[in-house]
């Protein structure tokens, strides 16, 4: 595959047919999705974001035109297979090293992002708590450089870490760095979370116990999150919205709805008809873009309601 | 086991290693396998230590060499990890730069001493000079190989966490070079007795080294060996001064190999982390 030849700046930018059955009968934009009009309460916005990793002479084209937004206190999953540039794009929001120069736009709370913008928080895949800081010290250090007031002792509790406050990381456990790395972003007051795979190399058990433990936090903090995972049952048991990314250079091919009540817990919810829905439409969406045919949405079926139509950009 | 000793029996321990030493020493030297005018014998080595605890030269000497040692490692250590904190920051600077420093690092900085005497005069200034010029080379590289270890993920996570220039330093950079400056102040401590001593004995007119000429021009054995151990027990606190500031700035670390907390990890000093500071030495 020679991905410059995907690179297509000049995207039809008419409506095509298949934007038609987008929900509601909103306006579109230019790109045919939603016009950012139509988001008041976003706290981000990615309007047609485009990145390409670039290397001497060798470009590899990794983002293409990807729209979506996050409403304030919604939880977004962002699914795709691996090496796609799901992480890419958390790192285009947030402004960290990014592979290339960037093109689009992202807003957050409806300004041009600055990086590292003090409403953001970011918890990355690999475990970066400070090793010569000691739990307690890891969580306060975030509310220190953030200037928040946080009762860490409180937090830390809340997610099942009071004994271990003064243990160095390198004294925890996988699943205790996962849950002090998670205080730590809670720590920040963020009002945008984002999260690369955060929970991947943690175990079966550990990894549900830890969902609830951040879901209850969630709850209770209502920030906009854009959780970054290939694990379709992670992505349904914590999202409220669902946005399937097709291979590189990735865009947004599909976007399901998850209307599972809350708290949810995963034990729960794999008895339920719309949950079982779901997966079957995930997967589906899912194994049409392994295939590597992401710009044929009419092949996938569309069986559940909850898939709200998100249509092809590129033809 | 010897390898798990407390510090308390192991101190004990090397207390008799060094007595046994001792009484070898004694015990050759006074049955005459080796005649005491080559290598002394304890004995006369402590009379002879009494004898120069009493005389100014020796006092004098003893306050001389500490004030270069000291002051020649403040100055070189200070500026040699401003340049290599600055030289990591700016890698093409290094490499730039990386000949002329190459070079000079591997000059005998011995065979400056005429010149630093003919800039700074026979006192001590040449000395701690000389000194500098030890510490600052060894200090610096050690801080720009250590600045080339940073993991950036942590770095990123600082300035993710809304952290600056100053925060990066301080919380990331400062912590991670650590180990790689106390590793360089050992190295420094004996380059900077070695460059003071010695330096006193080619050119001077005070401290330890120019004490020492004239003891072992008069073929006074003792009188040189009672001198080199007052160097010895200098360099011996300064390296206990390090050791101590290692063990309290590095206790994460050795949280680290102190295993993580699990239900089997039954021993209490290790899942506190307060463990084994010999395992470190090591």
């Amino acid at each position: 595959m020679k991905p410059v030849i995907r690179d297509r700046p000049d995207v039809p930018i008419a409506v095509s047919p298949a934007d038609t059955d987008v929900p509601e009968g909103s306006a579109t934009s230019a790109t045919g999705l939603p016009a950012s009009g139509q988001r008041p309460d976003a706290v981000a916005e990615c309007r047609s974001v485009s990145l390409a990793a670039v290397n001497g002479s060798h470009r590899i084209q990794i983002l293409r035109q990807v729209d979506f937004s996050i409403a304030d206190g919604e939880f977004v999953c962002i699914l795709g297979p691996s090496g796609c540039g799901k992480s890419t794009i958390l790192n285009a929001i947030s402004g960290v090293r990014l592979p290339g120069p960037l093109n689009g736009e992202i807003l957050l709370k409806g300004k041009p992002r600055r990086p590292y913008d003090s409403d953001v928080a970011y918890m990355v895949q690999h475990d970066t708590l400070l090793p010569w800081r000691t739990t307690r010290q890891n969580v306060q250090l975030a509310a220190d450089l953030r200037k928040v007031t946080v009762d860490v002792d409180h937090l830390l509790a809340s997610v099942g870490l009071s004994e271990f406050a003064d243990f160095f990381p390198a004294q925890l456990s996988g699943g205790m760095r996962k849950r002090a790395q998670l205080a730590r972003v809670l720590a920040q007051h963020p009002r945008l979370l984002l999260m690369d795979e955060p929970f991947g190399a943690l175990d079966f058990q550990t990894r549900n116990d830890i969902y609830e433990v951040f879901l209850d936090r969630w709850l209770e903090f209502k920030c906009g999150v854009a959780f970054v995972t290939h694990d379709l049952t992670e992505a349904i048991t914590l999202a409220d919205r669902i946005l399937v990314m097709s291979r590189r250079p990735a865009t947004i091919v599909k976007e399901f709805t998850v209307d599972l009540p809350r708290p949810r817990r995963q034990r729960e919810l794999i008895k339920r008809d719309d949950y079982r829905d779901l997966h079957e439409a995930l997967w589906e969406a899912l194994s049409g873009v392994e295939a590597d045919q992401p710009s044929a949405p009419s092949d996938l079926h569309e069986p559940d309601r909850a898939e709200q139509g998100r249509k092809e950009q590129l033809t | 086991m010897l390898k798990n000793a407390p510090r308390t029996r192991m101190l004990g321990y090397r207390i008799v290693a060094i007595a046994v030493l001792i009484c070898l020493w004694q015990l050759v030297s006074d049955t005459g396998v080796i005649s005491s005018f080559y290598i002394s014998k304890p004995t006369l080595v402590a009379s002879h230590l009494r004898d120069l605890l009493g005389q100014h030269d020796f006092q004098n000497g003893l306050k001389v060499t500490s004030e270069e040692v000291l002051l020649g490692l403040l100055i070189g250590a200070a500026s040699g990890i401003v340049v290599g904190l600055g030289l990591g920051a700016l890698p093409i600077l290094f490499d730039i730069t990386s000949p002329i420093i190459t070079t000079v690092y591997t000059l005998p900085r011995l065979a400056l001493l005429p010149l630093f005497v003919l800039w700074f005069g026979i006192g001590e200034a040449s000395k701690v000079a000389l000194v500098v010029s030890l510490v600052f080379f060894s200090m610096l590289l050690n801080t720009y190989t250590g600045m080339r270890g940073i993991d950036l993920q942590l770095v990123d996570a600082i300035k993710l966490m809304g952290g600056r220039r100053r925060a990066v330093l301080r919380q990331v950079i400062l912590p991670s070079i650590l180990p790689w400056l106390i590793a360089g102040a050992r190295i420094s401590l004996i380059f900077a007795v070695t460059g003071a001593v010695v330096g006193e004995m080619m050119v001077s007119s005070a401290g330890l080294g120019y004490v020492l000429v004239q003891r072992s021009n008069a073929f006074d054995t003792s009188g040189v060996l009672a001198i080199l151990v007052v160097v010895a027990v200098m360099a011996n606190i300064l390296n206990a001064v390090f050791t101590w500031i290692e063990n309290r700035a590095t206790r994460w670390g050795r949280a680290a190999t102190g295993g993580r907390v699990s239900d089997q990890d039954d021993d209490p000093r290790r899942a506190a982390g307060f463990d084994a500071s010999d395992r470190v030495a090591a």
